[in-house]
């Protein structure tokens, strides 16, 4: 008799919609066949989920497509839990039509539950699911804020801020790359203005293209920035939501999290201070200048690039004033404004960039 | 018997003894030195093996690839009384050399079904009873158009075969069938009578095959008793009281639990529960009580054998799984069913287990019950039971090993039962210790 159901196993997530909200079910290497005509997905015994007891992200299900390992719970093949999931690099596109693939249509992907969906289970109460706390709709974050659902103790919630320094940082580097760039560029376009035209026709067609390959590579790099600036921006946002949050928690809360708090304004603070301070300086003064410099030989650098330095200016100045709800909603409408003006299409946050979805 | 052509019990008649191979057939009549057919209820299908004694090269003309198949048809005179079957060689032993000119060899041989099974496996999903689905994989997977005894197990199932090869999967199927009692005394074998899906109530309920008598030998003119008539008997287990305690024959309990509604309930197993879940050869249940100097019986030990193993069976009191997936509760598994009481039944119908050479008999088969008139030893008083009441009575068998040599033909038996016929003196069918012997349990003391 095989009694080979001891052991580890690993296996692919293909359903995920368990009527009770706990469990998934997974195609099993070695235990179950490719072939869904021989064992539909629906005829997959449902695992449950077994996870490390202090992690956050622990109560996340599993979701269709994902590798898997687990056990048979005393080696009974019809009770496999799942123990964890094996992130890696997909080579090749899932192949719907057979196992050990994610089953679902696009059209069922679409629909599927995401996070940022709402809470299903309210409590612990007798007869209803209770641990994992969160299902997988409960996944989400609080609104507007990296805050997540299942942080029952609102622990991390700091994390942000070690993302702003890591943004900070990158953002930094790459001003400093185009300020010499466009330094270069004010040289060479003062350059060619110095000289006395000679009548060489292929002089200044050779200066012009070379003028034009400058301030494209400079127009490109300003795109670069302006999408580091809308990072920036939604972490102000979340900042700012989480201050709405916070506000609106009983003073107990308050009180514990008011150090979270300072410490993302000052997070904040410096991550653009450092930003924009080039040559040691913490003021933007150099920076306005240069963009003035530049305003003279590209109106359109200077367009985008005045954006740049306006938008964050704002910013800091919204979220370091505020103390009190009044001073928050002020800021609010500060941010606000400037986000409908900046860049409108680009200030809805992304949460999957920071979240598993 | 007696009607019986053969002049002497252990005589037979080969039809058919030949090896089909690459080259033709092959016939081995006068070839073989001994043949030995084996079917038991603990294995998957009948095997064997022949002894040859080659002096004609064979062995190296045939190279024995695993390609051979050997056909068997022996008899007595009777079709009930003869084996006719197919195997396929698979393995050819030491070859031995006996003289300049001739050399021995084993040829080792299984059914066709057995080799066809290793080279499967099934993953299939079945929404049946286990016995359903034992008959689907049967014809499905393995062909088998000769079914033996065929029981009906309870309840339909969610079945997924987790990648097992066919005789496997159907012995798994059979470790977890319940009769309508819940009870799990379900085994699928083969003998002569093909692929058997039976379960223990179903055979002893059968008549038994033959009385088998142990009296005196070559005094009698009917050749149907001498046919019937033991030539060997020996016992070989009996009563282990220390085994049965560990296997939780007496007592024992089932540690049983569900993660999904956190649940561990404990459930308790006596003797009487389980024996009285399926039916007996023999009237009297074969355990007496013992009390122990706690002053309790066996039969109340609970802590005797422990099992913790997962189970389904409370998701039917949540209302909140029967509302939102009400399909699941009525298709789970009862592990609760047969997880414990699966192995104390078996050790108890395993510990009384005899064995008996008998003149050849292809009649003699696993899964088939025989009346064994064990006599008693010592002289007999005026009118006393003349058998053994501690052995005689129906046991079935559970092995056989047809012996078939040029000159003869025999058959050992190994059979069990969980039952008796004897009663004490008053006339009680169990047994309870004495005062004198809890005394003497603390005699020490």
């Amino acid at each position: 008799m095989n009694n080979n159901f001891y052991g580890m196993w690993i296996g692919t997530v293909e359903d995920r919609n368990d009527p009770l909200k706990l469990r998934c079910r997974v195609r099993i290497l070695g235990v179950h066949p490719e072939s869904r005509a021989q064992v539909p997905t629906e005829a997959l015994p449902w695992a449950s989920i077994s996870c490390p007891p202090s992690s956050m992200l622990s109560q996340m299900m599993p979701k269709e497509g994902d590798m898997v390992d687990g056990y048979f719970m005393q080696g009974n093949p019809d009770f496999p839990v799942v123990t964890g999931v094996i992130h890696g690099i997909r080579l090749e596109d899932q192949n719907r039509s057979i196992g050990f693939n994610d089953p679902r249509t696009k059209a069922q992907i679409d629909a599927a539950p995401k996070t940022g969906g709402d809470v299903v289970y309210p409590g612990r109460a007798l007869g209803a699911p209770s641990l994992p706390y969160v299902g997988l709709e409960n996944l989400t974050l609080l609104k507007q804020t990296t805050i997540h659902r299942a942080n029952q103790n609102r622990k991390h919630v700091c994390d942000v801020a070690g993302l702003m320094k890591r943004s900070a940082a990158l953002a930094r580097l790459k001003f400093s790359e185009i300020m010499d760039s466009i330094r270069t560029a004010i040289k060479a376009v003062l350059k060619a203005l110095g000289l006395t035209p000679s009548g060489e026709t292929s002089y200044w067609i050779e200066q012009a293209k070379k003028l034009a390959r400058e301030l494209k590579d400079i127009a490109r790099k300003i795109s670069e920035i302006a999408d580091l600036v809308t990072v920036i921006v939604d972490f102000a946002k979340r900042v700012r939501a989480m201050i709405d949050f916070i506000l609106g928690l009983p003073a107990k809360l308050y009180a514990l999290l008011k150090q979270c708090l300072a410490e993302l304004i000052a997070s904040l603070t410096s991550g653009f201070t450092e930003l924009f301070s080039l040559s040691g300086k913490t003021d933007f003064s150099e920076a306005i200048a240069v963009f003035n410099d530049i305003k003279k030989s590209a109106g359109e650098v200077y367009t985008a690039g005045l954006k740049i330095v306006a938008a964050p200016v704002a910013i800091v100045e919204a979220l370091t004033t505020p103390a009190s709800a009044s001073g928050v909603a002020a800021a609010g409408e500060t941010l606000t404004t400037y986000l409908s003006t900046v860049n409108p299409t680009s200030t809805t946050t992304d949460f999957t960039k920071f979240t598993t979805n | 018997m007696s009607e019986l052509n053969i002049q002497e019990t252990t005589q037979y008649r080969i039809t058919e003894l030949m090896l089909v191979t690459k080259f033709g057939y092959i016939d081995i009549k006068d070839k073989f030195e001994e043949l030995n057919i084996f079917d038991s209820m603990l294995n998957q299908s009948m095997s064997g093996n022949i002894l040859i004694r080659d002096a004609v090269g064979l062995s190296e003309q045939l190279l024995f690839d695993g390609s051979e198949v050997l056909i068997v048809k022996i008899g007595k005179d009777e079709d009930e009384l003869m084996i006719k079957k197919s195997f396929r060689i698979y393995k050819q032993s030491n070859r031995v050399p006996v003289n300049q000119s001739s050399e021995i060899y084993v040829l080792h041989f299984v059914s066709d079904e057995y080799i066809f099974s290793l080279q499967q496996k099934v993953q299939h999903y079945y929404n049946l009873t286990y016995s359903e689905a034992a008959v689907k994989i049967m014809s499905d997977y393995l062909g088998i158009k000769k079914f033996g005894i065929y029981s009906s197990s309870f309840g339909v199932r969610n079945i997924l075969v987790p990648s097992l090869e066919p005789l496997v999967a159907l012995q798994w199927f059979a470790t977890r069938a319940v009769d309508e009692k819940q009870s799990p005394g379900f085994i699928f074998f083969e003998n002569r009578l093909g692929f058997n899906f039976t379960n223990l109530s179903t055979l002893f309920s059968f008549p038994s095959l033959t009385r088998v008598n142990f009296s005196a030998k070559n005094i009698s003119d009917n050749l149907g008793e001498e046919f019937t008539g033991a030539r060997s008997f020996e016992v070989i287990t009996q009563n282990d009281f220390v085994r049965n305690t560990k296997s939780g024959v007496y007592a024992g309990k089932l540690i049983a639990f569900d993660p999904l509604t956190k649940t561990i309930q404990e459930q308790q197993h006596t003797f009487k529960e389980m024996y009285e879940g399926s039916d007996h050869a023999n009237k009297n249940p074969n355990v007496s009580l013992i009390k122990n100097r706690g002053g309790l019986f066996q039969t109340q030990m609970f802590e005797s054998r422990i099992v913790t193993y997962p189970f389904f069976g409370n998701r039917r009191n949540s209302d909140f799984i029967k509302e939102n997936y009400p399909t699941s509760v009525s298709l789970d598994e009862d592990t609760e069913n047969y997880k414990f009481q699966r192995e104390a039944i078996f050790q108890n119908l395993f510990s009384k287990r005899v064995k008996l050479v008998l003149p050849g008999n292809f009649k003699l088969s696993s899964g088939f019950c025989i009346d064994l008139d064990v006599p008693k030893r010592g002289v007999l008083a005026d009118g006393e039971n003349p058998f053994d009441s501690s052995l005689y009575g129906k046991y079935l068998i559970v092995a056989t090993r047809h012996i078939i040599r040029p000159n003869m033909h025999e058959v050992v038996i190994e059979a069990v039962t969980d039952s008796a016929n004897y009663k004490d003196k008053n006339n009680n069918t169990v047994f309870t210790s004495t005062v004198d012997q809890e005394k003497a349990a603390n005699y020490n003391e």
